[in-house]
């Protein structure tokens, strides 16, 4: 049908051959011929060609030749029809090129085109693989391949839908060739496609422009080596190129996202500071903390209704039942106002948006939002009893509709009304197409098929995040967090399926994976599922079930790792060892997620769990033996897929404490030699980056951590000196206090000269603690008999909520027996100029300095410039203490884990040991 | 040695001619169980926690179930992982996750002319603490698949289950089916959940095209079906051992798009067993072929009935060989006449035509009383005259 209405234009440009634009992977000459810069790649050259598929109305007109101009190092190409003018403007971008285009109508009606790329490689050129975009790639025959639209499979209950990485690419053994789009734009329609026959790829967009409108649209160009997996380079070069798709909101300084989940331990239950601090908890999901779904608000008007299923009678928040069908509007909204003001922004509770803004109760949506309704047949339509557990549900299309205008304006109130720190968004997926009246409006992202105009759901959420993080824009450390379940635009990503639910992971991954990037998220579900995991549990004896356990601990473990994701409370009571890598799991997660993993290990070892996060000298690579046996060999890391500036990277094997490692400069290659004990996880960190000669040569590497110090000794064995500029890593909450090479004072990023046995060391010095963790954990917290025995002196009232948190902490100590029933409350006193003492915790708020010292009359004194900074070192100083008052969380029925089962195995109020691994004894 | 090869030469004679056997073949890498007459073939695997993965109506060579898959994975540090397609008929314990790979202990097999049966047992079914004692049935010469199972409470606690028929298949893989549901009116929830409400007592069709993703509905009988237009099948589930109403329900779930999975559920009604306690269970798995509809099951008769402007038109087909009989039809009280039915096998229907007489104006239920004393009430249609 498409095919009669539309015919394929095609812009060839007329050859005067050179080199217009460059990447480090390929050239593209004016004459638009693509050439592959690697030596020995899988193509030399293809030709590009942009082209255009007129829809619907069957306007048909030759395009001539482009008008070429080159601006600022770009180039740009026009083509100006009676229809339309179409410009577009090719430049680097990282890796690859990037064409940014402008389509803007000429005409009187509206136009439904569909531009695209295309490239033709050479005939004796071969490739092995298509990959239209999914996670999986398809094996190249005779016969064409392709992909058209964005629908993936169907999945959850709710039937969205996975959605293709906007690429569509050919590679070999050797490297790939690709064209795409670009990940999050607002786009409902993209489609690729192979053909061995004619060695045409292709990838276009379907757009549909409106009289005088403009829509712009972006598209890619690339190559990509193939060495460590062809897609995954290709994901990371978008990575590497447009970091802002994955930036989350606040950066590092986001309190919220870099921890984990609280899946409901402070939404259900009513929140414990110590226990949701200990488990590391920094956000939570607030399941519908509404009556009705698509009434955030909670009208008046709409309060009362008849649901499909009955109202829950114990609908939980926070500690307190609501009786649904009881329970007052006012009652209700004081309470919810209650508990977001008062802890909203300290427990991250992130408000559940009535999913994404994507269903509403279905007579409420009849009413009220009619044009609202996404009328996609191919995916769920109407749900029973699902977000609320008690409503009817339509699917609706949160955006420029009836429904999108109120939904926003909600969030804005409820922002202002709640102090939220930012919102939940559930079945952030896209593969539901909406065609109501509001794609009549001039949109971006706006497509078309044979049943007419559609606007995906993606486009809707995607908008929706960044409304989000407009809500509040200043000051920036009150903007709002997008807590997402899916695999869209967002700052933190649950994965709505825990490690256990191996069916789920093969499924969803690498592509959710590839999608989340280097985002922070968490593995989210029923923990161990041991009914599913374990089926004949009953049937196993206590030893052996204790062993099956332990290794499933482990196993998260590793794909936590692998993922780096978190995980939530259900696998961790009575598992201390989740906790323990918490720490690691945390910074490593901050480094960012990589897709490329450019390692090569010897042969013969096997190494199923490997990761890669950070790029350069803040590089960190995770290898995971999850075998029984201990592997040990040779381990290289690629530093050209590793750092863009030619660096060879320095790499110590991480531990808390101390570690010794030595590097081979070998090439393009650092390799150690490492040692991999079974169901261990071995991280190498980055130190630093040198521009090493053509000489190969050893480097040996002692590291030294302390609480307020961290130290680097490095000897270089080389033979020749050799000049090079110096790349030091950057460790959060630390800063780089010196650099010697040979006792000499150098700086990073100039040249040296580096003599034969040069040794260089670097230091960081803590900007929080003054002090060792031995020097702070003297301080007399408790005295002999284990009662608190210290005081909190205070220079402002708003110091004494911030003072509280110690008697918080000992209030946890004292009921988790970790110090003396009888022990009393820390006594906190306001002092107008609070001189520190022994025995005293002096916390200073207004300070010109950030940290926390021991005096020299051992008083403890933490000075911070405003209330919140106090706050976070004050959490900072706790997990300083944790290491004296260590609290293993036994084994209690969760998720997945019930009373029965811990019976069975007689694990009841113990736990696991474990293993102090990232501790070098 | 001769007696020995004449008791071979009899059983080999007695393996062709019995109408029933049970047998193991491999399916995906597992053994199962198979149950075979001349109209079903069904195959059961005590592997995927009992479940019939296979359904092969034999006349028509048509297969109702999408083949079985059983795969299993080896992963470091994990038991083995154990996949089994979703397809098939189980039984499954409402609001239980359930598991499809819990392998059942076969306790018994037997096979002779009249029937062949099959016997598993787990002792932990579903990991609660409750043994589960599931048995099928094919009999000689019935479209039928009898399939029963006794719950034990072995644990110290009660435990509430309610069982549930959990069936995902097919009469034609191209389309999805219409299931018929025979539901009450007027009834928003059951037990604490919101069911599927419609106006009066009626056949409710789940049709391909409806928009709801699942479905819960009150029962009006103890069975539903399901329906295809380019089927000349009908199969219907009955629960046979307690009365579905007021507390069970049926469940219908549909995937999405162009899929052809909607499953058909008897959901049974929620039952207490105290420490100790058991109960048990039947079900009927029944093929019809060659009606257009399905109105009322009365035994193993299936019966279609239709409206036309003078006469009403019936349908019969039926599970089992039924003798010749008649049956008188009312309306409301009013006795409307007597079919004379003749004796009916499965594998086809039967059409018989009742003439309507003058009647007065009224709107009433048809019901059926056959000669053997067994008797029925159609939901719909209802005789109305008008004048």
């Amino acid at each position: 049908m498409l095919k009669s209405f539309s015919m394929i234009v095609l812009g060839l440009l007329t050859v005067t051959c050179s080199a217009a634009l460059q990447t480090s992977q390929l050239q593209l000459d004016k004459n638009m011929t693509v050439r592959n810069l690697a030596k020995k790649g899988d193509w030399r050259q293809a030709s590009l060609q942009f082209y255009m598929n007129i829809g619907q109305k069957g306007i048909s007109a030759e395009m001539g030749e482009p008008q070429v101009s080159e601006v600022d190092g770009s180039m740009q190409l026009l083509w100006t029809t009676p229809e339309y003018r179409w410009q577009v403007t090719l430049s680097p971008r990282g890796k690859m090129i990037e064409a940014v285009s402008e389509l803007t109508s000429l005409a009187t009606q509206e136009l439904w085109l569909e531009p695209g790329m295309r490239l033709t490689v050479a005939k004796d050129d071969t490739f092995s693989r298509f990959w239209s975009g999914f996670g999986h790639s398809a094996e190249i025959g005779k016969e064409p391949l392709h992909r058209t639209g964005i629908k993936g499979e169907m999945e959850k209950h709710v039937g969205a839908s996975t959605m293709p990485f906007p690429v569509s690419g050919i590679f070999g053994s050797k490297d790939s060739l690709f064209i795409g789009g670009v990940p999050f734009d607002p786009v409902s329609y993209t489609a690729g496609s192979w053909d061995p026959l004619t060695k045409l790829l292709t990838y276009s967009l379907r757009v549909v422009v409106s009289p005088q409108q403009t829509v712009t649209f972006r598209q890619t160009l690339g190559r990509a080596s193939a060495t460590y997996g062809a897609q995954e380079a290709i994901v990371q070069q978008y990575y590497e190129a447009y970091p802002e798709c994955w930036a989350v909101i606040m950066g590092q300084d986001n309190p919220y996202i870099w921890g984990e989940h609280g899946q409901y331990i402070n939404w259900w239950l009513k929140p414990e500071p110590e226990l949701s601090r200990r488990l590391g908890v920094t956000l939570e999901w607030t399941y519908c903390p509404y009556k009705r779904s698509g009434d955030m608000l909670c009208r008046e008007e709409l309060w009362d209704y008849k649901p499909y299923s009955p109202f829950r009678p114990n609908k939980t928040e926070m500690g307190k039942r609501f009786d649904m069908a009881k329970t007052s509007r006012e009652d209700y909204l004081r309470h919810r106002q209650e508990f977001f003001r008062r802890d909203g922004r300290r427990y991250g509770l992130m408000f559940y948006n009535t999913t994404s803004g994507t269903w509403c109760e279905i007579n409420l949506a009849k009413k009220l939002y009619p044009d609202a309704i996404t009328h996609d047949k191919d995916v769920s339509y109407i749900l029973n009893t699902w977000s609320t557990h008690h409503d009817q549900e339509i699917r609706v299309f949160p955006w420029q509709t009836s429904f999108g205008k109120v939904f926003e304006s909600d969030m804005v109130t409820l922002t202002k009304e709640l102090d939220l720190p930012g919102f939940a968004l559930d079945c952030a997926y896209g593969g539901a197409y909406y065609r109501g009246p509001a794609v009549e409006k001039p949109l971006p992202g706006r497509a078309w098929d044979d049943k007419g105009k559609f606007i995906d759901q993606n486009v809707a959420i995607n908008h929706q995040v960044d409304f989000i993080h407009n809500i509040i824009k200043e000051p920036k450390n009150r903007r709002l967090s997008a807590f997402i379940n899916g695999y869209l635009k967002g700052d933190y990503v649950m994965v709505e399926a825990p490690y256990m639910n191996t069916g789920k992971y093969k499924r969803w991954m690498p592509l959710l994976r590839w999608y989340i990037g280097p985002r922070p998220g968490c593995a989210h579900g029923h923990g161990y599922m041991l009914k599913e995991a374990i089926p004949d549990w009953h049937s196993r004896s206590p030893e052996e079930l204790r062993d099956m356990i332990g290794k499933l601990s482990d196993y998260v473990i590793m794909n936590q790792f692998k993922y780096g994701l978190g995980t939530t409370y259900p696998t961790q009571y009575g598992f201390p060892q989740q906790l323990y890598i918490q720490q690691e799991q945390h910074e490593l997660m901050r480094a960012g997620w990589q897709a490329e993993i450019p390692i090569v290990l010897e042969d013969g070892m096997r190494v199923p769990y490997l990761a890669r996060y950070g790029r350069g000298p803040n590089a960190y690579f995770f290898l995971g033996n999850s075998g029984t046996e201990v592997v040990k060999g040779k381990v290289r890391f690629d530093n050209q897929a590793v750092s863009d500036d030619g660096l060879s990277i320095l790499y110590a094997l991480k531990m808390r404490n101390n570690s010794e490692t030595t590097n081979l400069l070998d090439g393009n290659f650092t390799q150690v030699e490492t040692v991999l004990p079974s169901r261990v996880p071995v991280i190498y960190e980055a130190l630093a980056g040198i521009r090493k000669p053509a000489e190969d040569f050893s480097c040996e590497i002692d590291v030294n951590k302390q609480l307020n110090e961290q130290r680097y000794h490095l000897r270089f064995k080389n033979q020749q000196t050799f000049s090079s500029p110096l790349f030091v890593r950057d460790i959060r909450n630390f800063q780089l206090t010196g650099i010697t090479l040979n006792g000499q004072d150098v700086k990073a990023g100039v040249d040296v000269q580096i003599k034969p046995n040069s040794v260089l060391e670097f230091r960081y010095s803590s900007q929080i603690f003054n002090n060792s963790a031995q020097e702070i954990l003297a301080f007399p917290f408790t005295d002999a008999k284990n009662r608190t025995a210290f005081s909190v002196q205070i220079n402002s009232e708003n110091g004494r909520e911030l003072a509280q948190r110690f008697n918080e902490y000992f209030d946890f100590c004292r009921s988790k027996e970790l110090i003396a029933a009888d022990s009393s409350q820390v006594m906190i006193e306001k002092v107008d100029k609070p001189v520190p003492a022994a025995g005293v915790v002096t916390l200073l708020i207004g300070e010109d300095s950030e940290k926390i010292s021991v005096t020299p009359n051992k008083g403890l004194v933490i000075t911070a410039h405003n209330a919140e900074s106090a706050n976070l070192m004050i959490t900072e100083l706790l997990k300083v203490m944790d290491l004296r008052y260590e609290y293993v969380f036994p084994f209690r029925m969760v998720s997945g884990l019930n009373w029965e089962m811990i019976r069975h195995f007689q694990m009841m109020n113990k736990a696991f040991p474990y293993q102090k691994y990232f501790e070098a004894q | 040695m001769k007696y020995w090869s004449l008791f071979l030469i009899l059983f080999g004679i007695g393996v062709v001619y019995a109408d029933c056997s049970l047998t193991v073949e491999e399916r995906s890498g597992v053994p199962v169980r198979i149950l075979k007459n001349r109209w079903i073939q069904a195959e059961i695997a005590p592997q995927a926690s009992g479940s019939v993965v296979g359904l092969r109506y034999l006349p028509l060579k048509q297969e109702l179930m999408a083949p079985f898959i059983y795969k299993v994975e080896k992963i470091d540090l994990l038991p083995d992982q154990i996949q089994v397609s979703s397809g098939g008929g189980r039984t499954a314990l409402w609001g239980h996750k359930l598991l499809l790979d819990q392998k059942m202990k076969v306790n018994k097999e037997e096979s002779v002319s009249e029937r062949a049966k099959l016997e598993m047992f787990h002792q932990y079914y579903q990991g609660l603490p409750c043994s589960f004692q599931r048995w099928m049935i094919l009999e000689r010469d019935a479209a039928m698949l009898k399939i029963g199972f006794t719950l034990k409470n072995n644990g110290d606690t009660p435990l509430t289950l309610r069982p549930w028929d959990n069936l995902v298949m097919q009469l034609n893989s191209q389309g999805r089916d219409d299931v018929i549901i025979p539901t009450l009116g007027g009834i928003s929830q059951i037990g604490g959940m919101g069911v599927q409400q419609v106006s009066h007592d009626q056949i409710f069709i789940k049709k391909r095209d409806m928009l709801t993703k699942e479905i819960k509905m009150v029962a009006a009988r103890n069975w539903l079906a399901r329906r295809n237009n380019d089927s000349p099948l009908i199969f219907a589930v009955r629960l046979i051992s307690e009365p579905l109403s007021p507390d069970g329900f049926f469940y219908s779930w549909s995937g999405d798009g162009a899929s052809p999975i909607c499953t058909m559920e008897v959901v049974c009604p929620p039952a207490k067993l105290e420490p100790g306690q058991e109960r048990a269970y039947e079900f009927e798995y029944l093929i019809f072929q060659g009606m257009t509809d399905l109105k009322e099951i009365c035994g193993d008769i299936g019966i279609n009935c239709e409206i036309q402007k003078n006469r009403i038109e019936w349908q019969f087909a039926v599970v089992r060989p039924v003798p010749e009989q008649t049956l008188l039809v009312y309306a409301g009280k009013q006795e409307l006449g007597k079919l004379n039915l003749p004796a009916m096998r499965p594998g086809q229907a039967y059409q018989v035509s009742l003439p309507l007489g003058d009647l007065p104006k009224s709107k009433l239920p048809i019901s059926g009383k056959f000669a053997t004393g067994a008797s029925f009430e159609l939901l719909e249609p209802q005789l109305v005259i008008e004048n």
